[in-house]
């Protein structure tokens, strides 16, 4: 780790705070106009993507927790103005998300969160391939995910899941080849 | 795109390293599980040493952490060694992968090599035979030459003849000049005044052939 001393290192490690809008209370009320709903519709998706990026988290529930890594407090909760998101309005938030595709349905009420859509996953993940010379050999998805070659990288402590569904692309664009394993994606061989 | 015409070949060898690659996550997962185990159980052996600071040496948990501890630790280093000769097995199973394909470069090229030289087995009799056709022309030019220079050769008496006819005329001529009796002794010419007279005469002459001829000229319309 490089040497940072004081204020600066404290910047960098804090997560960054909320657009001021998280504060607003109007976002936590469904908003009447069409038009104007959409906008909100709008920033609560952006609020997700941040979310997930700030915590690097994966999947997230229903009622706004990521499972991973877990939280326990509900993005949907904002304590600080004493709202929160009812829930009819929330199926309407997660509808708007799915059809956006930031986020994936896993279970009945989790969501995989992609704070980068699939096709910047998997360039990136071929960017790691070659890069780290893993060309043409077989590379096991927790390796990608979890292995010691990837701690720098963005997609290190990927959902394994996301991960398969990126390299997919990838398998579409004709570089990769997945290997199973007792009938499950276990390993990928990118060419 | 394009490259989709070439399926990427899963082989019996890929299947196999992908067992020992499984092999190796496994003990990677067991190793960071173990970490974390050791990691809390230290901090809850602290705790204890903090709340029961002057009997936890005799406490038994306190004695039961830090056994499990020790122990753990043991299987952490096996697991790291295991961890290493897995890795190392990789290693050399990959580089071993690589050597086949340098191997099959070989074999690949030799064999290419081996076809180019059949194309060149030809060579000698063809060699044989290009050195027969170039003396065979050499033979040629030499009787070509040879009929040329016997053709000069029947007509170098004429040339001669012909060359000595052209001498004795030129150089007859020299001597006729120098055959004619000298000048010397003859009284000189006096050139300067008749020279002159002959001069104006002939200057006038000119001017009254101007003056006839800008008389004859037909006046310009």
């Amino acid at each position: 780790m490089s040497s940072c001393n004081g204020a600066k290192c404290d910047l960098i490690t804090l997560p960054m705070p909320f657009p001021p809008i998280y504060d607003f209370p109007p976002l936590y009320t469904r908003q009447p106009n069409s038009l104007i709903r959409k906008q909100q519709l709008e920033t609560w998706v952006n609020i997700l993507i941040q979310h997930a990026r700030e915590n690097k988290g994966w999947l997230i529930s229903h009622d706004g927790k990521l499972l991973e890594p877990k939280q326990d407090h509900s993005l949907f909760v904002n304590e600080n103005i004493q709202r929160q998101v009812p829930d009819p309005f929330i199926d309407e938030i997660w509808v708007y998300a799915l059809q956006k595709g930031t986020v994936l349905k896993h279970t009945n009420d989790s969501f995989y969160i992609l704070w980068k859509s699939l096709d910047s996953w998997s360039s990136l993940l071929l960017q790691w391939f070659e890069t780290t010379g893993k060309l043409n050999q077989v590379v096991t998805i927790y390796e990608i995910v979890s292995g010691d070659d990837s701690s720098a990288w963005e997609f290190y402590s990927m959902n394994e899941q996301i991960c398969e569904l990126a390299l997919s692309k990838l398998v579409d664009r004709g570089r990769a080849t997945m290997i199973t394993n007792d009938g499950k994606v276990v390993a990928v061989k990118v060419v | 795109m394009g490259q989709k015409g070439s399926k990427i070949q899963v082989t019996a060898t890929d299947k196999a390293i992908l067992q020992l690659k499984l092999a190796k996550d496994n003990l990677h997962r067991y190793s960071k599980r173990t970490d974390t185990l050791i990691e809390q159980e230290r901090k809850e052996l602290r705790n204890i040493a903090i709340a029961e600071k002057e009997k936890f040496k005799k406490n038994a948990r306190a004695r039961l952490l830090l056994k499990r501890i020790h122990y753990q630790q043991h299987l952490l280093d096996q697991c790291s060694d295991q961890l290493i000769n897995l890795e190392n097995m990789l290693m050399t199973i990959e580089f071993k992968l690589v050597e086949k394909q340098f191997i099959e470069g070989l074999t690949h090229g030799n064999e290419v090599l081996k076809k180019l030289n059949r194309e060149f087995s030809g060579v000698e009799e063809l060699m044989d035979d290009f050195a027969e056709q170039v003396a065979y022309q050499e033979e040629i030019d030499e009787v070509l030459g040879n009929s040329t220079v016997s053709f000069v050769g029947n007509f170098q008496q004429e040339i001669d003849k012909e060359l000595d006819i052209l001498d004795a005329e030129i150089n007859a001529k020299q001597t006729d000049v120098e055959a004619f009796p000298s000048t010397e002794g003859l009284p000189e010419v006096r050139h300067n005044e008749p020279a002159k007279n002959l001069t104006e005469e002939s200057a006038e002459e000119d001017k009254a052939l101007l003056h006839s001829k800008a008389l004859k000229k037909p006046m310009p319309a």
